[in-house]
């Protein structure tokens, strides 16, 4: 037989199909498998969480308590103190027997957080931005609302979830790991979110409870809304806070179907 | 925010990779088909025996060699294949065209010859022990060109 040059007509040893479609496909598959998984994992985390006796958290929160500094004396001392006062006024309310116990930490951030073991750090920035007790109550009693909820625990369960997945997944390739990222983001700052509005609802209960009116509770918001309004469009979905107005929104219509009222607000002692 | 910045660190390289990639891709192939069909009279075999008939005057050694490198996007879309397993199309055309260029830029070196016998290709991955070093690719083209009188 004579040797006859050609080239094959087309080669079937490349895909023909065009490459975005592999890729999307998968994508959004493992996507949507990872959130289900994730969430699901999140149910049992709460699950957990909810059932847990105060001995068992009293012993986990020995292992994962931050120990609080020492109380600061003078001037500052007595600023924490009256904020301790402000704090301890509040706890019968929110139905919380743990410790609590305030610090002030030197930051022009309008923030405060709790960490495990009942530590609430108010951020004196905090303190500017609120202009009565019931405003600076009210910042409070959120973060009285996020210990009595365990909010700390789930976050933490829900850490050690992500962590696991992430080293589960990462054994056989780290690249996916990546490649899936910013949809973990998004499931941890949509609960987040949740978790910020519960806390929220119960704040608001709690300076109902304190005061009998709900005067006072958006002061807060409020200041920061300005801040707020220059954000990205769009921003809101990857926020693990909700954005300030649709919180006012919430605190108001949360404060009508309860039937609270305002009335005034006691000054503030910085 | 964070997740804009982390959606922008994590989409760049893949659509960068995408683009780029794509472009430099049709580039090559247009440039393989058009001296593939050039160099047709250059047979090349894979046996021992020459198939074209005439006195061999001279034969030597050839080679020809391509470094490939995978780019963001396609490595993205074999980490996500990789995972539920399957035939992995990102990477099929990136061997396909190291394959071609390395026996073309074999065919190149020697285009006196009369023939091609005993054709080999060797593929050797490069940094594949880097941590999240991007792969690359070495395919190595050699045989044995037959110069007739």
């Amino acid at each position: 037989m004579k040797y006859a040059p050609s080239l094959p007509p087309d080669n079937d040893n490349v895909t023909r199909e065009h490459p975005l479609k592999d890729f999307l496909l998968l994508l959004s598959g493992l996507a949507a498998l990872a959130l289900l998984v994730f969430f699901l994992l999140g149910l049992l985390v709460d699950a957990v969480v909810d059932r847990m006796g105060p001995e068992t958290e009293a012993s986990l929160t020995r292992i994962i308590a931050a120990r609080a500094e020492s109380p600061p004396s003078g001037k500052e001392g007595e600023r924490v103190a009256r904020l301790q006062q402000l704090v301890d006024s509040l706890r019968s309310c929110a139905g919380f027997t743990g410790p609590a116990t305030v610090r002030l930490t030197d930051s022009a951030v309008p923030n405060a957080m709790v960490v495990p073991g009942g530590t609430i750090y108010v951020f004196s920035g905090l303190l500017t931005h609120v202009q009565s007790e019931n405003g600076l109550a009210f910042v409070l009693a959120h973060e009285l609302a996020h210990l009595a909820h365990r909010d700390h625990l789930r976050a933490l369960g829900r850490g050690v979830v992500l962590y696991g997945l992430a080293a589960l997944i990462g054994s056989d390739g780290s690249a996916l790991a990546g490649v899936l990222a910013p949809v973990q983001q998004l499931g941890t700052t949509s609960y987040s979110r949740a978790r910020e509005s519960a806390a929220d609802a119960l704040a608001l209960q709690v300076l109902a409870c304190r005061y009998g009116h709900v005067g006072g509770a958006t002061e807060f918001f409020e200041a920061l809304r300005a801040r707020d309004e220059d954000a990205l469009p769009g921003s809101h979905y990857f926020m693990s806070h909700p954005v300030m107005g649709a919180r006012i929104d919430a605190i108001h219509v949360a404060a009508r179907k309860a039937g609270y009222t305002t009335g005034a607000v006691l000054a503030l002692t910085r | 925010m964070e997740l804009y910045v982390l959606l922008l660190f994590w989409g760049m390289p893949i659509v960068l990779g995408f683009v780029f990639g794509q472009i430099a891709e049709k580039r090559h192939y247009r440039s393989i088909h058009a001296r593939e069909k050039a160099l047709l009279h250059l047979p090349t075999t894979s046996g021992k025996l020459p198939i074209m008939g005439g006195a061999p005057v001279r034969c030597e050694l050839v080679t020809g060699s391509v470094v490939v490198s995978v780019d963001h996007f396609k490595r993205a879309a074999a980490a996500l294949r990789a995972f539920v397993g399957g035939q992995v199309k990102s990477y099929e055309s990136l061997l396909d065209r190291a394959k071609r260029e390395a026996v073309l830029r074999l065919k190149e070196s020697c285009s006196g010859a009369h023939e091609i016998v005993n054709l080999r290709l060797e593929t050797v991955p490069l940094s594949k022990s880097t941590q999240g070093g991007i792969g690359a690719v070495e395919v190595l083209a050699f045989g044995t060109a037959i110069y007739v009188a």
